[in-house]
């Protein structure tokens, strides 16, 4: 399965380029004003991924009113691209309803994961009662997805709620998008799938476009400086608009329908340098500006990546274990580097089947300290020692006594 | 457009409410007093502005409250303006109604307010009061007051005057369905004259109200007044609704 390369919405992702075989990638993550300062995490979310000849993407904005909509952005930006990813050839006039079908089907399991999510122990009581209210309506995302497909010549989008795609020619002019009306009250709903309309969809032949950008409503009215971009003016852009009044979360995702001829970057080599931390290490690459590191949870297979400009990475918390890792080098001047090997990072367990059929204990497959019953060494010597002496004191008795 | 400015964490709206808790409060409305009545409402409303104010589980200063509640004489509740967060930790303050009908000190009291606070509101939403009473007032007459106050205002728009009527007697039909009710769009409707008092120290609900308002489910007219007859809990609800409708980011 081709990596789904997923933007942290813990932390803030300053202007990159990525040079795909087929495209160039220049993408931004920045949090509200509110999120940084208090460490939370944005309700924006970027997913994307390549292959020779294909790109899927998605950008979602989760909606605030409603249950942690980091949640239902997240999840929903990850099926998305997985889904578009899966189509080897080019869609035919049924997307619409494809896509309609996989939006509902998506909420069984979409609301599982609300119903999973519990908010922090020590929230004041009113707080608490506001997210379980919300909570009844689930978690809900407006979205801009779609898939570009060279080998097709075939540009596929979709999108429901009021972010913003724009399609350009080779000569930065617009290009007009089919049904292009972005309303605010339309997103989808963990709980009812696609809500307040139906998914709107487009597809375009793949001459007509040289590029598109995708951004959220952070962006606002500044979205015109999107026609021509370069990693600088975005940086300062998002600073601009992190200072605003009304600062909000701003994802920017813009894809060159182009690619350059340069060499990739070596692939790193991980390692785990504590077999008891989820910790893994690398030795730093040279030209690499920043590192990839892909996740794959081996109980479900679920994948995901976080980038990181450091040459260590501390596995998220509640992470399960074990998890297989790779680590991918990259630079905006460069083509990513090939992915290194995959490590497993933590303890696998292991479940022995028993014959009387009594539930089988988990065992590790590496000798965990185990703890018996036992009592301290000091009091058996105490214990032995009285009855030494209680055994003492009634010989000498019986000699005296019996004498 | 006036009225349009959404409530942030650096450009709050600040929404002051005047309580009513005079000794007819005290007094049975269905199978509550009046007064529980209207702590439940308050609570709800400051949950409602607690989910409106909640991004993940962080809670942005959107809404800055002032509680002044009234009987012969005015107490401010919370010692000044609290931040809805701030508000969170406290929680809703409870009332032991008591004493006369003091309408007018307590619109003094937010006329007061709004004249140290305004000048510092360039860029945020226009103030709301909220009047919450179930009686005509005693003393002095509150309507010049009122129409001071409701010419006071920010760039986004006049300070708004909401007021709630909590008796059963105030209309010559009563209301069926809060969710489908209108709104006041006929003074003829009202059979109490201190209701038609109130009626004309109300502001019209602005458009940017009302589709908050409609996200809820209710489906006020446009150029309703912000006049709450609150013959039972349901409209109460929905009056205090309406006082946590400015439009948020």
């Amino acid at each position: 399965m081709l990596p789904i390369v997923t933007l942290n919405q813990d932390s803030d992702t300053p202007a990159r380029r990525e040079i795909a075989p087929c495209v160039m990638l220049t993408y931004l993550y920045d949090r509200s004003r509110d999120s940084k300062k208090s460490g939370a995490p944005g309700q924006d979310f970027i997913a994307f991924s390549y292959d020779h000849s294909r790109v899927a993407f998605a950008v979602c904005d989760g909606v605030s009113q409603s249950f942690y909509g980091d949640l239902a952005a997240r999840f929903l930006g990850e099926k998305l691209v997985a889904w578009l990813m899966a189509h080897t050839a080019p869609v035919g006039g049924d997307f619409a309803d494809q896509l309609d079908r996989v939006l509902r089907a998506w909420t069984g399991e979409a609301s599982q994961l609300v119903q999973a999510r519990q908010p922090a122990a020590d929230l004041p009581p009113m707080i608490r009662e506001a997210l379980e209210r919300k909570r009844e309506n689930g978690s809900e995302s407006m979205f801009v997805a779609g898939l570009l497909d060279l080998s097709g010549e075939q540009l596929v989008v979709c999108w429901m709620g009021d972010m913003r795609l724009w399609l350009w020619d080779s000569h930065t002019r617009p290009v007009d998008l089919p049904g292009a009306v972005w309303l605010t009250k339309e997103r989808w709903s963990t709980r009812i799938g696609p809500k307040n309309g139906v998914p709107r969809t487009a597809i375009l032949n793949l001459d007509d476009v040289a590029r598109l950008t995708i951004h959220t409503d952070g962006v606002g009215n500044r979205a015109q400086e999107l026609r021509s971009i370069t990693r600088e003016r975005l940086d300062q852009l998002a600073r601009e608009l992190g200072a605003a009044p009304a600062s909000d979360d701003v994802s920017i995702l813009d894809i060159v329908v182009d690619s350059v001829d340069v060499p990739p970057l070596d692939a790193p080599e991980p390692y785990v340098p504590d077999m008891d931390e989820p910790v893994i290490r690398w030795q730093a690459v040279d030209g690499a500006q920043w590192y990839r590191v892909e996740m794959i949870a081996a109980v479900d297979g679920r994948q995901w990546t976080a980038d990181t400009t450091s040459t260590s990475f501390i596995l998220p918390p509640g992470q399960p274990e074990p998890t297989d890792c790779r680590v991918q080098a990259l630079s905006s001047d460069h083509r990513p580097s090939v992915w290194s090997d995959s490590i497993r990072v933590g303890r696998e367990l292991v479940m022995p089947v028993l014959e009387t059929g009594a539930p089988a204990m988990p065992t590790a497959a590496e000798a965990e300290p185990i703890v018996n019953a036992y009592r301290p060494f000091r009091t058996d010597v105490i214990l032995v020692g009285a009855l030494l002496l209680a055994l003492a004191l009634t010989v000498g008795w019986m000699l005296i006594y019996v004498r | 457009m006036p009225y349009t400015a959404v409530a942030t964490s650096t450009t709050p709206v600040l929404i002051i409410y005047l309580l009513d808790i005079s000794g007819s409060m005290s007094q049975m409305l269905g199978d509550k007093r009046r007064v529980e009545i209207v702590s439940d409402a308050l609570q709800e409303i400051a949950t409602e502005m607690v989910a409106r104010s909640t991004k993940g589980e962080l809670v942005s200063p959107r809404y800055r409250l002032a509680i002044y509640a009234y009987e012969s004489q005015v107490h401010d509740v919370l010692g000044g303006i609290r931040t809805i967060d701030q508000f969170v930790r406290d929680g809703v303050p409870e009332f032991s109604p008591r004493g006369g009908t003091n309408t007018a000190a307590a619109f003094l009291a937010a006329e007061n307010l709004l004249a140290a606070e305004l000048p510092y509101m360039e860029a945020h939403p226009a103030p709301l009061i909220c009047h919450m009473t179930d009686g005509e007032y005693q003393g002095d007459d509150p309507t010049p007051i009122v129409q001071r106050i409701m010419q006071m205002g920010v760039p986004d728009g006049n300070v708004l005057v909401e007021n709630i009527f909590i008796s059963d007697k105030i209309l010559k039909n009563p209301i069926g369905d809060s969710f489908s009710w209108p709104g006041l769009v006929n003074e003829a409707d009202l059979a109490n004259d201190y209701a038609r008092t109130l009626l004309r120290m109300s502001s019209p609900i602005p458009d940017s109200y009302l589709s908050e308002m409609q996200e809820f489910g209710y489906q006020l007219q446009s150029g309703a007044p912000m006049m709450f007859p609150a013959q039972n809990k349901d409209l109460i609800r929905m009056a205090f609704t309406m006082s946590g409708a400015t439009p948020v980011a």
